[in-house]
């Protein structure tokens, strides 16, 4: 409920310029709102005096006390800062830190440093990559439909035929008990792990493993609709 | 004494020397706006280390966010952006809250008109009878002279907040203090 009556004045307007009176105060009022709220007060006494006690409001908010903080003391506490950040001012930033070598920071010829040995790396990754289309033993690609990564290395590269379904691909992989670590690479092939190692393997390299992946591989190569089934990794 | 509003065109002229790494540009801002931060804070905390703290963590931030700023806002919404951010959570680090309503400090219910600091002292204390958000558009709009938007952007929250802000602002501080509406004192 507004303090004031309205006098005569659309109660309204005499509502919407209340309101406007501490931006036209502070001068951020538009052109459009300054003309309504100049036409109004020339026949609204109330809102002329609300003007003046907002002007007087203003006016004790300019000359509130300031604390004594000396500015001088803490400008030179800043430009220590600048010269040379503590570890812990990282903390501080919510965002990266702008991309442009920083000037003069000391900082400067390390990250320079770390920009060349990120390039490097990945020039020598996308090498990797690119050889990786043929080069089954990595394990980093998983679909979503993956249980959660498993240590487990991949031991066997299938080539399904182009026909075969999805459905199917699954049911194969569930009965022969393995998993997708990588793949389809640009051949259509996969990397493929055991669900679990063979009881008593320690790893997929060991006796047992070898001969669970080759009993994987001969039901593998029966199965229709299987192209390609290679072992990986140790040979027996 | 009167204060100017920032004057925007030098403002950004300094963010941009900042954003190229000078110091004296640096300098320059800071100087320019230690004042106003002092009293914007000082509606915040009456702890000056807070407020020195916090003064030096917003520049810091200017100098590291300086090449990134791109004139979206007035360079002073940008850094009373920054300085309430930062006394947030410096309030929260010190284990503070931002200063509540002063129940304790009752207005007197006159001021002598002829005298700028009964002024001030009086309205000063209506002041710290409202809620900390409600004193902070206030010192935005007439301390730092900024827009509804401004201030919105400054805190972080919707212009319709803001303009409400204002109104509850003004009506407690009328009710608070009301000779002013009565105009006691009118300004000279």
């Amino acid at each position: 409920m507004k303090p004031v009556t309205p006098s005569g004045d659309d109660a309204r307007l005499h509502a919407q310029v209340w309101e406007l009176l501490p931006w036209m105060v502070n001068g951020t009022a538009s052109e459009e709102q300054r003309v309504l709220v100049d036409g109004h007060l020339l026949q609204c006494a109330d809102c002329r005096a609300e003007l003046q006690s907002q002007q007087r409001l203003k006016k004790a908010v300019l000359q509130a006390p300031i604390p004594g903080v000396d500015a001088e003391a803490g400008l030179e506490r800043l430009l220590g800062r600048v010269a040379d950040p503590a570890p812990s001012d990282s903390l501080l930033q919510s965002q990266p830190l702008p991309s442009a070598p920083r000037r003069g920071s000391r900082l400067a010829p390390v990250l320079a440093a770390a920009v060349v040995i990120q390039a490097v790396g990945l020039g020598l990754l996308s090498l990797h990559l690119f050889n990786g289309d043929r080069d089954a033993d990595r394990a980093s690609f998983r679909t979503l439909s993956q249980s959660p990564p498993a240590p487990l290395a991949a031991t066997l590269r299938v080539l399904p035929d182009a026909g075969m379904s999805l459905a199917d691909w699954h049911a194969l992989l569930q009965a022969q008990g393995l998993r997708v670590v990588e793949g389809p690479n640009a051949m259509g092939a996969y990397a493929l792990a055991p669900l679990a190692p063979a009881a008593g393997a320690a790893d997929a390299g060991s006796v047992a493993g070898i001969q669970q992946r080759n009993e994987q591989l001969v039901r593998l190569r029966a199965t229709p609709g299987i192209q390609l089934a290679e072992p990986l990794g140790p040979m027996p | 004494m009167s204060e100017q509003y920032p004057d925007n065109a030098s403002d950004l002229a300094l963010v941009r020397q900042v954003a190229v790494g000078d110091r004296a540009a640096l300098s320059a801002m800071y100087r320019g706006y230690h004042r106003r931060l002092c009293r914007f804070l000082a509606r915040l905390t009456r702890r000056p280390d807070i407020i020195d703290e916090v003064i030096n963590d917003s520049f810091w931030i200017v100098w590291q966010k300086a090449e990134g700023f791109r004139g979206e806002s007035r360079v002073s919404t940008w850094v009373m952006g920054i300085a309430y951010r930062c006394a947030l959570k410096a309030l929260r680090q010190h284990g503070e809250e931002p200063l509540a309503d002063d129940a304790g400090s009752e207005p007197a219910g006159t001021y002598d008109p002829h005298a700028d600091h009964e002024l001030r002292d009086w309205l000063g204390k209506g002041l710290d009878r409202l809620p900390p958000e409600q004193r902070l558009v206030l010192e935005l709009a007439y301390g730092g002279g900024h827009s509804i938007d401004e201030i919105a952007t400054i805190m972080q929250c919707p212009e319709g907040t803001v303009k409400a802000r204002m109104f509850h602002a003004r009506m407690k501080l009328r009710n608070l203090l009301p000779a002013l509406a009565a105009g006691h004192g009118a300004a000279r």
